[in-house]
Order: structure tokens, then sequence, then C-alpha cells
């Protein structure tokens, strides 16, 4: 244990303060609200939060059809050609 | 979630973000907010200030919940991200204005007369208004919270003889504060 503790457990000061140990706090009455807003806000606009499941899914369909038509067309590199055309 | 879920629980729920994770943190703040704006509003005298730095303080938290490596410890974890920010909000010019003046309060000698009646809790919230800011955060967290020294320590990020050093001339500037002010106590024993 903390060799202090008893020494200020003992202490005037210490019994002073239970004035405000045993205090209730009142917050304000939309503070959680407040917070819980602000988490939300910042849940989406940091994407703390993943996509739902419904862009999720999209975002799937997506990748399996850029999959399919690379199998279609394995030759196909013309994104890489036309950048270097560009260049 | 139910409500009887402990920290650590909530801690990992809400690490694997999501609107449970999201949800799973709420349940944090519902649990958490009045010790953490009571603690803020002793560091800073101010309720408003104190929901304000809290506010933020959750909103870091949620953030950076992966980094609580301890669900179990998330209260002590929360703490440090609390002070940390307290500390920068004093650091704000206008908040440090009021601060030294009520510092320079405590240097005069009218300051006895000036708080003339005063007892209680109002007492020792004016007595505690006139220490400088690393004394009010350490006696707050170590007679409000009733922190063990090893603990402050790692709230104030010191070592703990440093802690134990400014503890112990901290609670001398509050006695003295405190007679200055009037207050009256037993046997000076600490």
């Amino acid at each position: 244990m903390d060799p202090t503790m008893d020494e200020f457990e003992s202490d005037w000061v210490h019994a002073v303060f239970g004035a405000f140990r045993d205090e209730a706090v009142s917050l304000a009455a939309d503070f959680g609200t407040r917070v819980k807003n602000e988490i939300d806000s910042v849940a989406a606009t940091q994407e703390v939060r993943p996509p739902s499941a419904t862009s999720l899914l999209a975002s799937v369909v997506i990748e399996s059809g850029n999959i399919a038509a690379d199998l279609i067309h394995p030759g196909s590199e013309s994104d890489s050609d036309e950048e270097r055309d560009d260049d | 979630m139910d409500a009887d879920v402990d920290d650590a629980t909530l801690v990992a729920t809400a690490s694997q973000r999501g609107l449970r994770g999201q949800l799973a943190f709420e349940q944090l703040v519902d649990r958490h907010q009045s010790w953490l704006v009571r603690l803020l509003m002793h560091f800073l005298g101010s309720r408003s200030d104190a929901e304000d730095v809290a506010q933020d303080a959750f909103v870091r938290a949620f953030l950076s919940i992966g980094d609580c490596s301890d669900g179990k410890l998330f209260r002590a974890w929360l703490r440090v991200i609390a002070r940390r920010l307290a500390f920068n909000h004093r650091r704000d010019a206008r908040t440090r204005a009021q601060y030294e003046e009520k510092s320079a309060a405590l240097k005069g000698t009218s300051a006895a007369s000036e708080a003339g009646g005063l007892e209680g809790r109002d007492l020792l919230e004016q007595a505690l208004s006139l220490l400088s800011y690393p004394y009010r955060e350490i006696v707050v967290l170590r007679f409000v919270e009733e922190l063990p020294l090893k603990e402050i320590a790692s709230v104030l990020e010191i070592g703990n003889s440093a802690a134990k050093m400014r503890l112990a001339r901290a609670r001398g500037e509050f006695a003295r504060a405190y007679e200055t002010l009037g207050g009256k106590h037993g046997p000076d024993n600490g």
C-alpha cells in the first residue's frame, strides 16, 4: 500500500475536502445528449463508423464486377497504357 | 447493452467500432460523465468550462479507444486525457488571466478581510482557487479523488518522488490559504 495513504487519511485537509467528495454534481440537462451528438458527428465524419451493410455490399459487387472483367479480358492493361500515353 | 456490463467489456466493444461500438461508448459516457465533470470543475473552477473539456475528453477518448490497453482502467485512462485537456484549456490566455488574478489575491494582505464570513464549501472553493494551478491539480487528485500517490504521479505524468514533493508543498499552500480565509481545523498533523 502507498506509505503516504495513512498519513493523509488522518489529515485535517483530507477531512475538510469531504464537502467536495460528498457533493453530487449537477450537469447541464443536455450534457449527455450533447456529448453523444458530438460523438455521432465525429463517428460519421472521421469514418470511425464503418460503412453500412448496403454500401459494403455495393462495394463488394463493384469489386466482383472488376475482377470478372479482368478475367474476361485478361490482356487488357488499357488503363496503364493510357496513362503512359498521357505522359 | 446491459447496464451491468463492466467497463472492460464496453471498451472492447467500442474498440470494434461500428454502431454497436458507438453505443457501447455512449454507455461509458453515461457511466463516467458525473465524476469527470466534477473533477474538471475542481480543476478549472467553472462548470461550463468543465463540461466543455469533458465533452472534448470523451470525443478524444472515443477516437482513440483502441489505445486503451486495459479496459478495466478506462477511468484512469480517461482521467489522463481529461487532465491534459484541462491543462491546455487553462493555458488559454483568457482563462490564465482569471487564474493569475485569483492567485494574486492570495499574496495580498487583504485576502482574509475580502473573504470574511466564508464557510463550508464556499471557503473550500475559495481556498482552492487561490492555489497555483499545479498545486490545485494535485490537491484535487489527492483530497477529492482520493488517488494514491502512484496514480497521482501517473495522471500528472511525473515521477513518484516529484509527486510526493509537490503534494506536500500543495498541501502546505492550501492549509495557509484556508487559514488565511478564516478556516478552522484540528491539530495540523499533515
